[in-house]
C-alpha cells in the first residue's frame, strides 16, 4: 500500500528538470508578449495607472513591488530582473532562490494588472510555488555539475510539496469536470458548439470546425470524459498508462489553443504537466552523447565561478502545509460556489500566498453572447474616426475575425473583463486611455469618444441574432 | 581629500546611528504621515506637485500601517548592519533604497537633513567605509565627498549674498522671530541686535571659509571645529530636528588621522570608479547652479537623471530672506449639536489667541516641516486633507459628538523690524462639511 502511495506521488528528477525548462521558457516568452505592452498595462501612461489601481482595489497583503514605480524604465528593470531570474531558472543556476524570485515576480506582475489575466496565468503561479520546494535543478542543470560530481543514477523524490504539485493538477482537472456538470456538456453536448461561436476566441480553424455539426457533440463529450477521467488516470499507480493520459492531455490543449485564441493557457496546463512523466518514459531513451560534453562544460563554469555548495530546495514543512491544506479549502469552496469569495481568513491567506484559483473556463456552460467593439470619436474638426482601429472611419459591420481585432490574448481578457458590468469602470479607462494615445500623436484631437458593444446571441442550429449596439461608455476630454 | 578609513567607519556607523534614531523618532508618527488614513494618502501624494513621475517607493505599493511598520524595521536592519561593520556595501544599498523609499512616500515632512543623510548614503556607496584596515585614502570617491560637502555650504553662502544676509543683516534677527523654531536660548540672543548682526554676516563668511580649510590638511581641523560650531551653535538656538546632528555627522569623514594614534598610517590611492564620482559630483553641482539662477538650470535629460538619483536639494535655508511670516493654526469643528471644539487640543472651546508652546501643532520637527509645507504651497487639496485628518481623530475619540463641520485657520503674523508686533491677521485655509460622510479613512 505505502509503496503503491509513493508510486503515485513520487516525481522523477528528469521529469522535474523538465519541467524547470518548461516554466523557464514559458516565463520568457510570457515576459516577452507582456513587453510588448508595457506601458499600456504596467506604467502610468498605460490604462490603469498606480492610482487608478489604489483607487479600484483593496491593498494586497502580498507585496506589489510593481507598484512602486509607476514609470516605464521601472518596470521594464523589473521585467529585465525577472526574465534574468527565468534564465537562471532554465540553465539552473541556483535553482531554488531563481524559483523564488521567478514566483515572486510574476505574482507581484499579475497583482499589478490583474484584468489581463487567465486560468493559465493562475495555474503557472501556482506550479512556480510548489516548484520551490521541490528539487527542480537536481539533474540537466548548472545546480548538479557542483563538485563534487555525483555519480548516482537520476531517483525518484517523495515530498510533501511534491503531492501538492501532483494534487494541483488532479485538482486542475477534477474541478474542470465538476464546475462542467451542467447539460450542455453532459447531456446535450452543445457546449463546444456554443464555445466554438464565441467570436472573441474562434480561429479561423475553430471556425473551420462549425461546419461539421455533427462532429462537436461528440468532441464536446470527449473533452469532457477527458477532464473527467485525467483526475483518476493521474492517480493510478500504472505507468504506461500515466505516460498516454498525460499525452492525450497534452493533444487536447494545444486542440484549445488550436481552435481558441486563449493565450498562455493552451501552453500552461501542457508544461505544468511535464513534471509528472514517470521515470519508465525515461528508460525507454538513450543518453545522448552530447549530454556528457555539456556537464562538462558546466562543470568548468561552476569552477571559473568558485562553486562548491549546491543549492537544496528551500524546506518549510509547514508552509507546505499550510499552503496545501489552503488550495484544498479554495478549491472546495469555489466548487460550492464559484462566483462566492470564501470565507474572510481563507480568502486572505490565499490572497498573501498569491494562491487564488478557480477552474471554471467555458463553466458550467459557454456564455451565449458574445460581439464585438466599436469606438466612435469625434474630433476637433468634426471628423468621426475609430481609435481602437487606427483611426479608420468607424465601421458597425462585423469584421471578419473578431478573435483576430485584439493585439493579443492580455488585451482579449482586459477587454472581455472590462465588457461585464461591475469591471465598468475599467472600460472607461481604456477608453480614456485610446482617446490620450490618439491625442497625444495627432493635431486633430478627439474631443469625444462612446464606445459600443455590438452584441449577438448564439441561437441553436448554426443560427445568430441580428447584433444589437449596446451603448457602453462615453468620455469627454 | 585624503581621508582616513577609520574616520570613514566612524561616519558609516554614526549614519546608521542616525537612521535608527530617525526611524524611531518617524515611527510616531506612522498611521498619519504614511499611510492611506493619514494626511498623506496615496492618491494625494501622487497627484501633488512632490511626486516625481520617474520615482519608485516601495512605501507606496500598500497604504497600511502594518506594511510601514515592516518596511522601517528592515530599514533599522540594514542601519544595524551598517553601524555593525555587516556586510557594509548591501547595508549601505539597502539603506540608501529604503531611505529613497520612505523620502518619496511623504515629501512633505522632510527637511535638509534628510536630504543630506541621502547624499551621504551615496556616497557611501562609492567610499570605501567598510574597510578594516587603517589606511588614509586618496579615491575619486574621498575627492568627491570632499567636494560634495564643500558644495552644499558655498551654494548655501551663495544663497546669502543677500541684503538681509550681507548689507542689513537682520536676517538671524529674523530667523530668531520665528516662534516654532526658537528655543529659550535662542529668545534670549534675540535681545542682542548688535550681536545678532554680527553673528549674521559671521555665518556667511564661515560658510564660504571654513569648507576651503578641509582642502588644506593643516588647517583641516581648524575648519572642523568652525563647521562644528555653526551647527551646534545653531543647534541651541533654533529646533531644527535632526539636521544639525546629520551635518556634524557629515563632516566626522574629515577627522584627521592623528586623532586616532601617533603613528601615521599608510596612504593608498586608487583610480577604481572615478567615472561614477565625477558624474555625481557634476550632477550635485550643476543641480545647485540650477536652484540658483534658472538660467543655469540643467536640460530635462539630466534632471531626470538627478531625481532618479535623488540628487534634488536647494540649500536656501533662512536665505535669501528668512521667512517674515508665521503663524499658528485654528482647527473649528462644530459637532451635529451645534457646539464649537478646538480640534488640535481635542478639548475646550477653539483657542484664538497665540499659544505659549507650538507643540500642539507639531508636536516634533516632521509635523512642523509638514504644516509650514501647507503653508508654502497653497495646495487646497493638502488642506483639506488634514482637515478630514482633523475631523477623523475627532471622531474617533468622540464617537458620542461626530463633527458637522470643520473649519481651519491660519493666524499669520508677520515679524517687523526693531521688536514692533504686528496684530495677526486670520485666514482661512478650509471650510468642510464633514458630517454626511462619516469615514475618511
Amino acid at each position: 500500500m505505502k509503496r503503491t502511495l509513493a508510486r503515485i506521488v513520487s516525481l522523477d528528477e528528469r521529469s522535474l528538470a523538465l519541467l524547470r525548462i518548461g516554466l523557464a521558457l514559458l516565463l520568457l516568452a510570457d515576459l516577452a508578449v507582456r513587453a510588448s505592452d508595457l506601458r499600456a498595462h504596467y506604467t502610468a501612461d498605460g490604462i490603469l495607472s498606480a492610482v487608478d489601481w489604489v483607487r479600484l482595489n483593496a491593498d494586497s497583503p502580498f507585496p506589489v513591488l510593481h507598484l512602486a514605480g509607476d514609470a516605464v524604465w521601472f518596470q521594464a528593470l523589473l521585467f529585465a530582473l525577472h526574465a534574468l531570474a527565468a534564465l537562471a531558472l532554465l540553465v539552473g543556476y541556483r535553482t531554488p532562490s531563481a524559483t523564488l524570485v521567478c514566483w515572486f515576480l510574476l505574482t507581484s506582475l499579475h497583482l499589478r494588472n490583474q484584468m489581463v489575466l487567465n486560468g493559465g496565468d493562475h495555474l503557472l503561479r501556482s506550479v512556480l510555488f510548489w516548484s520551490c520546494f521541490l528539487p527542480l535543478g537536481a539533474v540537466w542543470s548548472l545546480d548538479s555539475q557542483v563538485p563534487p560530481r555525483r555519480v548516482a543514477p537520476p531517483k525518484t523524490v517523495v515530498s510533501l510539496a511534491g503531492i501538492a504539485y501532483v494534487l494541483q493538477m488532479v485538482l486542475l482537472y477534477a474541478a474542470t469536470a465538476v464546475h462542467k456538470l451542467h447539460p450542455d456538456w453532459t447531456t446535450d453536448r452543445t457546449a463546444l458548439y456554443y464555445a466554438l461561436n464565441i467570436d472573441h476566441f474562434t480561429t479561423r480553424l475553430g471556425k473551420m470546425l462549425l461546419d461539421y455539426p455533427d462532429l462537436l457533440p461528440l468532441l464536446t463529450g470527449l473533452v469532457f470524459c477527458a477532464e473527467a477521467a485525467a483526475p483518476i488516470l493521474l492517480l493510478l499507480p500504472f505507468p504506461r498508462m500515466r505516460v498516454v493520459t498525460l499525452a492525450a492531455l497534452a493533444v487536447m490543449h494545444l486542440s484549445f489553443g488550436a481552435g481558441l485564441r486563449i493565450g498562455i493557457f493552451a501552453w500552461s496546463p501542457i508544461v505544468c504537466l511535464l513534471g509528472l512523466i514517470p521515470s519508465q518514459a525515461w528508460s525507454a531513451w538513450p543518453r545522448p552523447a552530447w549530454a556528457q560534453s555539456l556537464n562538462e562544460k558546466a562543470s568548468r563554469f561552476n569552477a571559473k565561478l568558485g562553486r562548491r555548495e549546491r543549492p537544496r530546495p528551500f524546506q518549510a514543512p509547514v508552509l507546505v502545509t499550510a499552503a496545501l491544506l489552503l488550495m484544498l479549502a479554495l478549491n472546495v469552496y469555489n466548487l460550492r460556489a464559484p462566483n462566492e469569495q470564501p470565507p474572510r481568513p481563507v480568502a486572505f491567506a490565499a490572497r498573501l500566498l498569491g494562491m487564488l484559483q478557480s477552474w471554471n473556463m467555458f463553466a458550467p456552460y459557454p456564455p451565449r453572447e458574445d460581439g464585438w467593439i466599436v469606438v466612435e470619436a469625434r474630433t476637433r474638426q468634426g471628423d468621426t474616426l475609430d481609435p481602437s482601429r487606427n483611426g479608420k472611419p468607424v465601421d458597425w459591420t462585423k469584421p471578419e475575425l473578431v478573435s483576430a481585432t485584439y493585439k493579443n490574448q492580455r488585451w482579449r481578457r482586459y477587454l472581455l473583463t472590462a465588457l461585464l458590468p461591475r469591471y465598468e469602470e475599467y472600460l472607461r479607462l481604456y477608453l480614456e486611455y485610446l482617446v490620450k494615445e490618439w491625442n497625444r500623436s495627432h493635431a486633430d484631437q478627439v474631443v469625444r469618444a462612446t464606445l459600443y458593444y455590438m452584441r449577438e446571441t448564439t441561437l441553436p442550429d448554426g443560427r445568430e441574432s441580428p447584433p444589437e449596439k449596446l451603448f457602453m461608455v462615453e468620455v469627454t476630454p | 581629500m585624503i581621508l582616513d578609513s577609520r574616520s570613514l567607519a566612524l561616519m558609516r556607523r554614526a549614519v546608521g546611528a542616525v537612521i535608527v534614531l530617525d526611524v524611531l523618532l518617524r515611527s510616531r508618527d506612522l498611521t498619519a504621515h504614511y499611510t492611506d488614513a493619514g494626511v498623506l494618502p496615496r492618491t494625494l501624494l501622487w497627484e501633488s506637485d512632490f511626486w516625481s513621475s520617474l520615482w519608485f517607493s516601495l512605501h507606496v505599493t500598500h497604504g497600511h500601517a502594518l506594511f510601514q511598520a515592516v518596511l522601517m524595521a528592515l530599514q533599522v536592519a540594514a542601519a544595524v548592519a551598517l553601524v555593525a561593520n555587516v556586510r557594509p556595501r548591501i547595508a549601505t544599498a539597502v539603506s540608501l533604497v529604503l531611505a529613497w523609499s520612505l523620502q518619496a512616500r511623504n515629501p512633505l515632512v522632510l527637511d535638509g537633513g534628510d536630504t543630506l543623510l541621502r547624499l551621504v548614503l551615496l556616497w557611501g556607496l562609492l567610499l570605501p567605509w567598510g574597510e578594516r584596515e587603517p589606511r588614509r585614502l586618496l579615491t575619486p570617491a574621498t575627492v568627491g565627498y570632499t567636494l560634495q560637502i564643500s558644495v552644499l555650504y558655498w551654494f548655501a553662502a551663495a544663497f546669502k549674498l543677500a541684503p538681509a544676509w550681507t548689507s542689513r543683516a537682520t536676517a538671524l534677527y529674523s530667523t530668531l522671530a520665528l516662534d516654532q523654531f526658537v528655543t529659550p536660548l535662542g529668545r534670549l540672543l534675540w535681545g542682542h541686535p548688535e550681536l545678532l548682526q554680527w553673528l549674521t554676516r559671521g555665518v556667511v563668511a564661515l560658510e564660504f571659509t571654513a569648507p576651503l580649510l578641509l582642502f588644506i590638511p593643516r588647517l583641516r581641523p581648524a575648519g572642523l571645529v568652525l563647521l562644528a560650531c555653526l551647527h551646534l551653535g545653531s543647534a541651541l538656538v533654533l529646533n531644527l530636528g535632526l539636521f544639525p546632528l546629520i551635518s556634524l555627522v557629515a563632516l566626522l569623514a574629515f577627522l584627521p588621522s592623528r586623532l586616532w594614534g601617533a603613528l601615521e598610517p599608510p596612504l593608498e590611492t586608487s583610480r577604481k570608479q572615478w567615472l561614477p564620482a565625477l558624474v555625481l559630483i557634476a550632477l550635485v553641482v550643476w543641480w545647485n547652479a540650477g536652484t540658483l539662477s534658472p538660467s543655469l538650470r540643467p536640460p530635462r535629460p539630466v534632471q531626470a537623471v538627478a531625481l532618479l538619483l535623488h540628487l534634488e536639494q536647494r540649500w536656501n535655508l533662512f536665505a535669501p530672506e528668512p521667512f517674515t511670516e508665521e503663524g499658528w493654526y485654528v482647527a473649528v469643528g462644530t459637532t451635529t449639536d451645534g457646539r464649537q471644539v478646538d480640534l488640535f487640543r481635542l478639548q475646550g472651546e477653539p483657542v484664538w489667541e497665540k499659544p505659549s508652546s507650538w507643540s500642539v501643532f507639531h508636536p516634533n520637527q516632521r509635523w512642523r516641516m509638514y504644516l509650514q509645507t501647507l503653508e508654502r504651497t497653497e495646495d487646497p487639496a493638502l488642506r483639506t486633507r488634514l482637515a478630514r485628518w482633523l475631523a477623523a481623530r475627532w471622531n474617533a475619540r468622540h464617537p458620542d459628538r461626530k463633527l458637522a463641520w470643520v473649519q481651519l485657520y491660519f493666524m499669520a503674523e508677520t515679524t517687523l523690524p526693531d521688536y514692533q508686533v504686528a496684530p495677526p491677521r486670520r485666514v482661512q485655509w478650509v471650510e468642510l462639511n464633514v458630517g454626511d460622510t462619516s469615514s475618511h479613512g
